[in-house]
C-alpha cells in the first residue's frame, strides 16, 4: 500500500498495472453470453511494424529507468527491470516488434503513444505472442492522457492483456479507476484449452464506447464492464497505449532460479479504430 | 531364488490384473477406429491397473533392488491401488536402489498423438532427484526421455515429462522407467507411489529448448578412425505450473549435421566417425529448432596406437587392453563425487579401445568383484600418452590398492603402493611405458588403481592403454625366504648379547612384537629350520617392551637379520623412556636399499643412530617400511635382532 500512496500524492506520475493481486475470482458468471455488438470500425491509427530497426519515434516514445525519476522505484509494483531505448530491448525485426526483456541486469522495455497519439472510445488491438517464465510480466494497456494532472488511479487505466509469466495459458483483462484499484479492480481472465499464448500469435483487443468496454481474445467477448460497474466512469476522455515486459513485482512475483532469458514480446501490429459514423 | 520368486508371485498378480483390461481396451480401439499402425492406448498404470502391457513388462535395472516394486492395494491417487517403489537403504545387499523399465509385452504404441508423459506420484518422505522417463526398452532406447531431478514430496502431487517430439513415438515399447537412489536420504530407505501414469495431449507444453554438449562449444582433439558419441542432448521445456523442466534425451529425437563430413560423419544415432583431418563441427536440431551448443572435432590425423604388448598371455593379467582378455573391471572412472572432477571420454581408433581422461584431478578404475589375485605377478603396466604438452610440474602419482583379507575398500586391512612419475617420465604426444615393479607384499585383493594430480600440476587430458600386470620371470619378489639368515656369532656373555628376537639367544620378555599395528600381521615362521618374524602389511609396526625396559647402555651396537621381497629402504627407531618412564627420547637410522630376496645382516653401531640414542631405558624399538613417513606397505622378515658390545 505504501508505493499505492506514493503514487496518489505524485499527480505527474501513475503506477503500471496497479497491484492487483487475487483479483480474479471476482468474475464468475459465464462469459457465454457475451456476444460482440456488431460495431462497425474504421482503422485510425496503426503501427504495423513493417520497417526494421528502431521503434518508430513518431509514434512511441521510450520509458527510461526503474521509476526513481518518476519517484516510484519498481514503478510502484517492487519490479526489478530498468527500461531502456536500447535495441537489445526492443527492436523491430522481420514486420515484428520485440520487446526483450534481459537479466544480469534486469532490464526491458516500455513503449507508449502518450504525447504522440492519443482517443476516447473505439476499438484497440494487437497481435501479439507473448514471453513465458515465472516472473515475466508482459501487458498491452492504456492510461488515460490526463495522468499528468489528475494522478493515478483517478486517469484511469484500461489493460487489455497482462499476463503472469508462470501461466502463459492464462490472459487477464481489468479495468482501474476510483475505486477500483489495489485489490479491488474489475478484472477477468481467458484461459486457452490445450494451449499457451507464448507458443503463437493471439488478437487482444478491447471495444470501448461511453458507457462500456468489451474485452476481446481472438474475437471473443469475453469481459463486459458497463458504467454501472463502476462508482465513477472515467473512460469518457482520451487514453495512450502502452506495450511492455516487467520483470518480479508484486503482481507475478521474481523470476526463478531457470526462469529463461531474454524474454521476448512479439507483436505484429497495433491497431485503433473508430466507431463508423451511421 | 527369494527375489526370483517374489518377482514371479507378482509378474502372476500383475498378470491376472492385466488379462481384465486387455479385452475392455480392445474395445474402445476397435470402436474408435483410430487409423494408426499400432495401438495409441495412453495408459500405463491408471483406474487401479496396468492397461495392455503384457505379462512380462517389468524390466528391472541390473544391481538395482529386483524386487523393489509392488503394487500397493491401499493407497491411490485415483482409486486404492498404485504402483509402489520401495527404495532400500544403500547398503542392502540385494541392491541399493530401485530402478527399473516397464516395457510393453506385446504390441508397441503409437504415442505420436501426445505431448507428455503424466503421473501422479508421493513419498513416504520429500526426496529430490527421482529420474522418471520413458523411451528405454533395453533394445535400441532411442527415444530415452526423462527427468532426472524430480522432487516429490509426501502429498500426491501431478508430474510431467514432456515428449520431445512427439511424431518419432510410432511405435514405442518403453512407456515408463524410473530410478530412485538414496543419496537425499542419508542412506536410508523410503516409499515412492506413483499413480495414473499415462500419455496426455496438454497443449500446454511449450519452448522446447534443445543443447547439445549441454549447451556448450566443446572442442575434442582426436584422430582418424576414431568413433565418438554426441553427448550432452538435453531439451528444457516451459510447463504452465511455471516450472522449467529439463530432460536427458536419446540422439534418436536429433537431427545432427557435420559441417565437413570429409572429416567426420555423424548418424542418426549421434556416432560420429572421424575419417579426416582437420576440424568439423558437429551441430544438431530438435523438430527444427537449432540446440545450443556443438561438438567441435580436430582430427590430427593417423592415431599411433600403443605399443602392442608381447608379453605370454598366461603371465598377465590384464585390466585394459585389447591384447588381452580383461579381468572383470568393476569401472575405469568411479565419478567419486564431490571432488572429482576427471571425465571420461574413451574412444576407439581402428578398433583400438583407448582411455581417455579429460578435465582431471584424479580418478579410479576398480577390479575388486572378484578382485585380483596378483601374488605371482611382478609388475604393473601402462602405457600412457599426453597430447599436447606435457607440464613442466607435472606430478603424477599412481596408487595400487589391495583390499586386504576382507576384500572391500577400507575396513582397516588396505594397503597401497604409491608411485610418483615427473614430466621427465613423459614425452608429449608419444606413448610412454610406465613398468611397476610391484612392492606390497600382501597381493592377494588386488582390486583399485587410483591416478592422481599432485601438487597442482596442470595435467588435464591423457589417454591410457594396456593396463595389466605381469610376472617378468626374472627379478619378480618372492614371498617367502626359503633358507635361514647366517647364525650370530657373538657369544651371549662375552658381547653382553641382549636378543630381542633370535633362535641363538635366550630373547628378554616383549609386551608385543607388533603393537599398534596399522594393518600389520605377525606371525613366527619356521623356514630352513629356523624361527623368524614375518610381517605382513607392514608400513609401520612397534615393538614394545614397557613396562620393563632395555638396559643397553652396555652395548654398542644393534644386529638385525631382513628379507625383503622388494629393494625398499627401512627405518629403525628407538625409543628411550628415560628412568622415570616418561623422559622419552628417540633415535633413527635409515637401511637403504634392502637385498632384494635374500637375507641381509646388519651390524650397526648404535652412534650411527642419528643423535647417539639414549639406551638406559629402550621400551620401544620401531620398525618402518621406507625412509620417511611410511613409504609404502610390504612384507619384511626379521631375524636375529639384538644389542651386543663389540
Amino acid at each position: 500500500m505504501k508505493s499505492l500512496q506514493k503514487i496518489k500524492n505524485n499527480a505527474s506520475l501513475y503506477s503500471l498495472l496497479a497491484i492487483s493481486i487475487g483479483c480474479f475470482y471476482s468474475c464468475e458468471e459465464s462469459v457465454d453470453d457475451l456476444e460482440a455488438r456488431g460495431t462497425e470500425w474504421n482503422l485510425v491509427w496503426s503501427d504495423e511494424f513493417d520497417l526494421d530497426g528502431a521503434v518508430d519515434d513518431t509514434k512511441w516514445t521510450h520509458e527510461i529507468g526503474d521509476g526513481s525519476d518518476q519517484g516510484i522505484p519498481g514503478w510502484g509494483n517492487n519490479e526489478l527491470q530498468s527500461y531502456t531505448a536500447n535495441s537489445d530491448n526492443s527492436i523491430v525485426e522481420n514486420g515484428v516488434l520485440k520487446l526483450k526483456a534481459r537479466n544480469s541486469p534486469y532490464t526491458s522495455a516500455r513503449i507508449k503513444t502518450q504525447g504522440l497519439f492519443s482517443q476516447t472510445y473505439g476499438r484497440f488491438e494487437a497481435r501479439i505472442k507473448t514471453p513465458f517464465g515465472k516472473g515475466i510480466w508482459p501487458a498491452f494497456w492504456l492510461l488515460g492522457e490526463n495522468i499528468e494532472t489528475v494522478g493515478w488511479p483517478q486517469c484511469g487505466e484500461i489493460d487489455i492483456m497482462e499476463l503472469r509469466g508462470q501461466e502463459p495459458q492464462v490472459a487477464h483483462g481489468s479495468l482501474h479507476g476510483p475505486g477500483n484499484y489495489g485489490g479491488s479492480p474489475l478484472s477477468r481472465s481467458f484461459t486457452l484449452e490445450q494451449d499457451r499464448f507464448d507458443k503463437d500469435f493471439h488478437v487482444f483487443a478491447i471495444e470501448w464506447g461511453q458507457d462500456y468496454i468489451d474485452y476481446f481474445v481472438d474475437g471473443e467477448v469475453y469481459q463486459r464492464i458497463t458504467s454501472n460497474d463502476v462508482g465513477e466512469w472515467v473512460f469518457n476522455k482520451p487514453f495512450f497505449i502502452i506495450l511492455n515486459i516487467a520483470i518480479g513485482g508484486n503482481y507475478v512475483g521474481s523470476p526463478a532460479h531457470n526462469t529463461y532469458f531474454p524474454q521476448t514480446m512479439e507483436v505484429d501490429y497495433v491497431r485503433v479504430y473508430k466507431e463508423t459514423e451511421l | 531364488m527369494k527375489n526370483i520368486d517374489n518377482l514371479h508371485n507378482k509378474a502372476l498378480l500383475i498378470l491376472s490384473m492385466v488379462f481384465i483390461t486387455v479385452f475392455s481396451c480392445e474395445r474402445d480401439l476397435s470402436e474408435d477406429a483410430i487409423p494408426a499402425s499400432f495401438p495409441t492406448t495412453a495408459e500405463v498404470f491408471a483406474n487401479n491397473t496396468f492397461v495392455d502391457m503384457g505379462s512380462d513388462f517389468y524390466l528391472p535395472f541390473a544391481n538395482s533392488k529386483l524386487d523393489a516394486f509392488s503394487v500397493d492395494t491401499s493407497t491411490g491417487y485415483k482409486g486404492s491401488k498404485s504402483y509402489r517403489v520401495d527404495v532400500p537403504n544403500v547398503d542392502d545387499p540385494t541392491g541399493n536402489y530401485a530402478g527399473a523399465i516397464l516395457r510393453i509385452d506385446g504390441s508397441p504404441r503409437d504415442l505420436s498423438n501426445y505431448d507428455a508423459l503424466t503421473f501422479w506420484a508421493k513419498a513416504s518422505q520429500g526426496v529430490g532427484d527421482v529420474s522418471v522417463g520413458f523411451g528405454l526398452d533395453f533394445l535400441q532406447d532411442k527415444h530415452q526421455a526423462n527427468a532426472n531431478d524430480l522432487s516429490i514430496g509426501t502429498a500426491w502431487a501431478k508430474y510431467t515429462i514432456p515428449i520431445p517430439v512427439a511424431s518419432k513415438l510410432i511405435e514405442e515399447l518403453g512407456v515408463f522407467w524410473y530410478s530412485a537412489g538414496t543419496q537425499g536420504t542419508g542412506g536410508f530407505a523410503y516409499t515412492l507411489w506413483f499413480d495414473e501414469i499415462k500419455f496426455e495431449k496438454l497443449g500446454t507444453i511449450s519452448q522446447p529448448r534443445p543443447f547439445l554438449s549441454e549447451g556448450q562449444d566443446l572442442v575434442i582433439d582426436t584422430f582418424i578412425g576414431v568413433e565418438l558419441e554426441v553427448k550432452g542432448l538435453k531439451v528444457a521445456f516451459n510447463l504452465t505450473s511455471g516450472i522449467e523442466q529439463t530432460l536427458n534425451v536419446a540422439p534418436g529425437y536429433y537431427d545432427f549435421t557435420s559441417s565437413n563430413p570429409s572429416i567426420a560423419t555423424v548418424n542418426e544415432f549421434g556416432k560420429i566417425n572421424v575419417i579426416g583431418t582437420g576440424t568439423t563441427i558437429i551441430t544438431a536440431t530438435l523438430n527444427g529448432i537449432d540446440a545450443k551448443g556443438s561438438l567441435i572435432i580436430n582430427s590430427s590425423g593417423d592415431f599411433v596406437h600403443a605399443p602392442t604388448p608381447t608379453r605370454d598371455a598366461s603371465k598377465v593379467i590384464s585390466i585394459y587392453s585389447d591384447h588381452y582378455t580383461n579381468a572383470p573391471v568393476d569401472f575405469y572412472n568411479g565419478y567419486w563425487q564431490p571432488w572429482q572432477t576427471t571425465e571420461s571420454a574413451d574412444f576407439v581408433v581402428n578398433g583400438d579401445n583407448v582411455l581417455n581422461y579429460t578435465n582431471f584431478n584424479f580418478v579410479g578404475t576398480q577390479f575388486a568383484n572378484p578382485s585380483i589375485d596378483a601374488t605371482n605377478y611382478s609388475n604393473l603396466h601402462l602405457n600412457m600418452y599426453i597430447p599436447g604438452e606435457v607440464p613442466s610440474n607435472l606430478d603424477f602419482l599412481i596408487s595400487i590398492i589391495n583390499f586386504g583379507p576382507d576384500g572391500v575398500d577400507g575396513g582397516g586391512d588396505d594397503t597401497r603402493q604409491r608411485i610418483s612419475f615427473k614430466a621427465s617420465d613423459f614425452e608429449a604426444n608419444t606413448w610412454s611405458t610406465l613398468e611397476i615393479p610391484i612392492t606390497l607384499g600382501d597381493r592377494r585383493n588386488m582390486a583399485l588403481i587410483i591416478y592422481e594430480n599432485t601438487n597442482g600440476s596442470q595435467l588435464e587430458n591423457f589417454y591410457l592403454d594396456n593396463i595389466y600386470f605381469y610376472d617378468n620371470g626374472v627379478v619378480g619378489p618372492k614371498l617367502v625366504p626359503e633358507d635361514a639368515p647366517e647364525a650370530p656369532t657373538e657369544d651371549e656373555v662375552t658381547n653382553n648379547v641382549i636378543s630381542i628376537f633370535s633362535d641363538a639367544y635366550t630373547d628378554i620378555p616383549n609386551e608385543s612384537l607388533n603393537f599398534t599395528p596399522l594393518g600389520a600381521t605377525l606371525t613366527i615362521e619356521n623356514i630352513a629350520s629356523n624361527n623368524v618374524l614375518k610381517y605382513l602389511n607392514l608400513n609401520f609396526i612397534e615393538q614394545e617392551f614397557a613396562p620393563n625396559t632395555i638396559d643397553a647402555s652396555m652395548a654398542d651396537m644393534m644386529h638385525i637379520d631382513v628379507w625383503s621381497p622388494v629393494d625398499n629402504d627401512m627405518r629403525i627407531t628407538l625409543k628411550d623412556y628415560g628412568a622415570d618412564g616418561s623422559s622419552f627420547s628417540e633415535a633413527s637410522i635409515v637401511l637403504e636399499g634392502l637385498e632384494q630376496n635374500q637375507w641381509k645382516s646388519y651390524d650397526i653401531p648404535l652412534t650411527d643412530f642419528n643423535g647417539s640414542p639414549e639406551r638406559s631405558h629402550i621400551g620401544r624399538i620401531i620398525i618402518q617400511n621406507g625412509a620417511s613417513t611410511p613409504d609404502f606397505t610390504g612384507t619384511l622378515f626379521i631375524d636375529n635382532i639384538y644389542f651386543y658390545t663389540n
